[in-house]
């Protein structure tokens, strides 16, 4: 077995094994199908929910939240990181608020947000930004003060000064460990987008599952869980393929170090 | 070096590839005799497979094929202890316990073991550090650790894999005539393996080039300074005769593995 | 980190500044106080975590201790599977898989399926809490093995090291560093799990109280309880890492794995 074929089936076999192994046992009945229901049955109802139910307009109100509270997260994360990391007035100013506040669950905030939101979009969005936000922060001034000191005084000795130290310093030198970054904060809020949704809101992925899970509809509850992962996994593929559109000067060396980028 | 009786370390024909899309053979036909309490230097450009070799006699590695014999002189003693080049004391240890390391591991009770550990320090001037942290020593120092340790395993034979390439000029200096000094002390068998051919010709009974890969003995000289030498011996010029030579063998081989480099 | 005397009084800027303009906006309704009561009236609130009544004391106990048996659990569990799994490269890739897509779902959504199962009860809680905690362990430990430097594991090898032994003489320490911020990571998990399902599911703890305050809506004691709970966010991560170093010296920057 050549090794990248040894690789593959290093990281596949368990997996599918586990499926396998699922989809006999609640079929014949090993595991109680009222607690845990086949694969294919998950499956079916998830397609079925998707063409005759809800599930299509809750995918995509998470799917919008999710954007919203992703992109102002990002942008301003990104500014005040950069800051932060740049210069040490900045940092001090906000990093009793910022390490305050990072490891507060935003979740927390949920009722607050909607007293204060009302129960629209917003306290939803609001949430997921806020732990993206934090995250982010902290990722990028971190990778701002990582940043080799060599690396910057040739850069100013060779003129990059002003917004050209931005524009041609500092933004590509912290590109890729900005962007994996970005992706963690992504994800971050994700997870919480979806927490709140489970927790207070009538429509969403989130909600599905606690509407499913108050009906005792099983595989709803499961299909839900499923289609969860599958968004995470869906926000790691989206920025491995923007990565070397952006970072054209990276070679494809990283291998897929899966847990090493938790 | 007659071979009345038979070798500490015998390699026969040895061979050693890893496999993979391209299959890298290491090592190529070694066959060599090592006696006892005889020091062997191996030099040879990088990627020849030195320390591949080294880590075939340790028992780290198997051979693809040949056969590597180290003989016992006592049933239990244990028949390989290495020395590495760096990042090779357990952090979590004290200095002691790092030298501990291998008499515990046969379950030497503990009292016993700290005198073992004590008395190789001691030997090493390291006798007052028996209770510091690696983190706590420089670099000479830890490599110094490094040999206690491997002293204190007592084993049939000793390998060192560029034990002082990691230390700056002086200490490396320094170093080497304290190993001259602990071979002196107890006639140890050694294979040692160093990139600097003066090294290599100040401590050993014998030197062997390695070819580029895949790594062939290309030659092995004999050096008569015998045991008893002195540090002043690199001021001799027979010393710097022999390192010139042994350079004028290596030339190729080094400048063969560069353009190698050069995929 | 060593500061200069100007340093530390920078820091206290933001802060103060915060809470006197609050303290100042509110009392002066520029911003409704029913939304953002004033701190001082927050703070002095705040006693009722004393008062036997309020029960909020209770609550911060039931919450601690289910942070406390959360953490436990998925250490003790998490490192013992993370190292048994190194032994083997289709285990240890094989669950990667299988654990990097379990890792972004937020452990509440299990709940409902463990009532299914247990019902409302304190199991169900703490397991539901144990699901991303778990994984996090899992993965770094699994780095933490890995990232022991080869030369080490060579001389364990060459020096005779197997067995227990090896395992908590040579494994355990050198997978430290990482575990530990494993455990870090870990606990801010537990703290996000715990509160979120004390806000869906439990008759007590500290997410119990926000989401009874939220109902009735007594704004202050939601800020209240936001305190506590940032307080206890904080022990888990700054005061954490106080510990954490005084008790590995050795502690290099080794990052098995990201945060």
């Amino acid at each position: 077995m050549s090794p990248s074929v040894r690789r593959w089936a290093h990281t596949w076999t368990i997996p599918v094994v586990v499926l396998v192994l699922w989809e006999m046992s609640t079929r014949s009945g090993l595991l109680d199908p009222r607690f845990f229901p086949p694969l294919s049955d998950i499956l079916v109802t998830a397609v079925d929910e998707l063409i005759n139910g809800r599930l299509g307009l809750d995918l995509v109100l998470t799917l919008q939240r999710l954007l919203a509270a992703f992109a102002l997260a990002a942008v301003f994360g990104v500014a005040i990181g950069v800051a932060s990391g740049r210069w040490r007035t900045v940092e001090l100013l906000i990093r009793p608020i910022t390490d305050t506040l990072y490891p507060l669950p935003k979740i927390a905030l949920l009722p607050l947000f909607i007293i204060i939101f009302g129960r629209g979009e917003v306290a939803y969005i609001v949430t997921a930004f806020a732990t993206g936000f934090f995250q982010i922060i902290i990722s990028t001034r971190g990778t701002v003060r990582d940043m080799p000191t060599d690396l910057i005084e040739a850069g100013r000795n060779f003129g990059a000064t002003g917004t050209r130290f931005f524009t041609r310093l500092l933004f590509p030198a912290i590109a890729p460990e900005l962007l994996n970054g970005l992706r963690l904060g992504m994800a971050t809020c994700l997870i919480t987008l979806i927490a709140a949704e489970f927790v207070g809101a009538e429509f969403g992925l989130g909600a599905m599952i606690r509407r499913a899970g108050q009906q005792f509809a099983v595989e709803e509850v499961y299909a839900g869980i499923v289609l969860t992962g599958l968004l995470g996994l869906l926000i790691n593929l989206a920025f491995r393929l923007v990565t070397p559109l952006v970072l054209p000067w990276q070679r494809q060396a990283q291998r897929a170090d899966g847990g090493q980028n938790v | 070096m007659s071979a009345t009786s038979t070798p500490k370390v015998r390699l026969t024909d040895v061979a050693k590839q890893f496999p993979g899309r391209e299959k890298v053979t290491a090592l190529e036909g070694i066959s060599l005799d090592i006696a006892e309490s005889e020091f062997v230097s191996i030099v040879g450009p990088s990627g020849c497979g030195k320390s591949t070799l080294l880590r075939l006699v340790a028992g780290l590695y198997e051979p693809t094929s040949g056969t590597v014999e180290i003989e016992s002189s006592k049933p239990d003693r244990p028949k390989t202890a290495m020395v590495f080049q760096e990042h090779a004391l357990f952090p979590w240890m004290s200095v002691r316990e790092n030298v501990m390391f291998g008499p515990r591991n046969r379950n030497v009770p503990k009292k016993e073991a700290a005198e073992i550990a004590d008395e190789q320090l001691a030997r090493l001037g390291l006798a007052r550090f028996g209770d510091f942290f690696p983190h706590q020593l420089s670099g000479g120092m830890k490599q110094r650790v490094g040999i206690a340790r491997a002293l204190a395993q007592d084993a049939e034979v000793l390998l060192m894999d560029e034990p002082l390439g990691a230390l700056d000029a002086q200490t490396r200096t320094l170093l080497q005539e304290q190993i001259l000094e602990l071979r002196q002390q107890t006639k140890p068998t050694v294979l040692y393996i160093t990139h600097a051919i003066d090294e290599a010709v100040f401590l050993s009974d014998r030197v062997v080039l390695m070819s580029a890969r895949p790594g062939r003995i290309s030659d092995i000289i004999e050096l008569d300074f015998g045991p008893d030498r002195t540090p002043e011996l690199r001021g001799t010029p027979e010393f710097a005769a022999l390192s010139q030579d042994i350079w004028n063998h290596l030339r190729d081989e080094v400048q063969a593995a560069m353009a190698a480099d050069d995929r | 980190m060593r500061r200069t005397l100007r340093e530390k009084w920078a820091l206290l800027v933001g802060p103060v500044l915060i809470f006197l303009g609050w303290e100042l906006l509110s009392r002066t309704e520029v911003i409704r106080s029913t939304f953002f009561p004033p701190p001082t009236e927050i703070v002095s609130r705040g006693v009722i975590v004393f008062d036997a009544e309020s029960g909020l004391g209770d609550d911060i106990i039931a919450t601690v201790l289910r942070i406390l048996a959360t953490i436990a659990l998925a250490v003790l569990i998490g490192v013992a599977v993370g190292i048994a799994i190194t032994a083997s490269q289709w285990l240890e890739r094989g669950t990667n898989t299988l654990l990097v897509f379990l890792y972004p779902i937020p452990g509440v959504l299990f709940f409902p399926f463990l009532t299914f199962l247990l019902g409302r009860t304190e199991m169900a809680i703490i397991l539901t809490a144990l699901v991303t905690p778990l994984i996090v362990m899992v993965l770094y430990t699994v780095a933490g093995v890995r990232s022991i430097d080869r030369t080490l594991l060579e001389v364990a090898d060459n020096y005779g090291s197997r067995g227990a032994r090896r395992f908590f003489g040579i494994l355990i320490p050198g997978a430290l560093p990482s575990i530990v911020t494993g455990i870090r990571v870990s606990l801010g998990f537990t703290l996000i799990a715990v509160i979120a399902i004390e806000m869906v599911g439990a008759s007590n703890g500290l997410g119990q109280f926000l989401w009874s305050s939220w109902q009735i809506l007594r704004v202050t004691d939601m800020y209240v309880a936001l305190l506590i709970i940032a307080v206890l966010g904080l022990l888990s991560s700054v005061g954490f890492d106080s510990v954490a170093d005084r008790m590995l010296p050795w502690r290099r920057n080794v990052q098995g794995a990201q945060v």
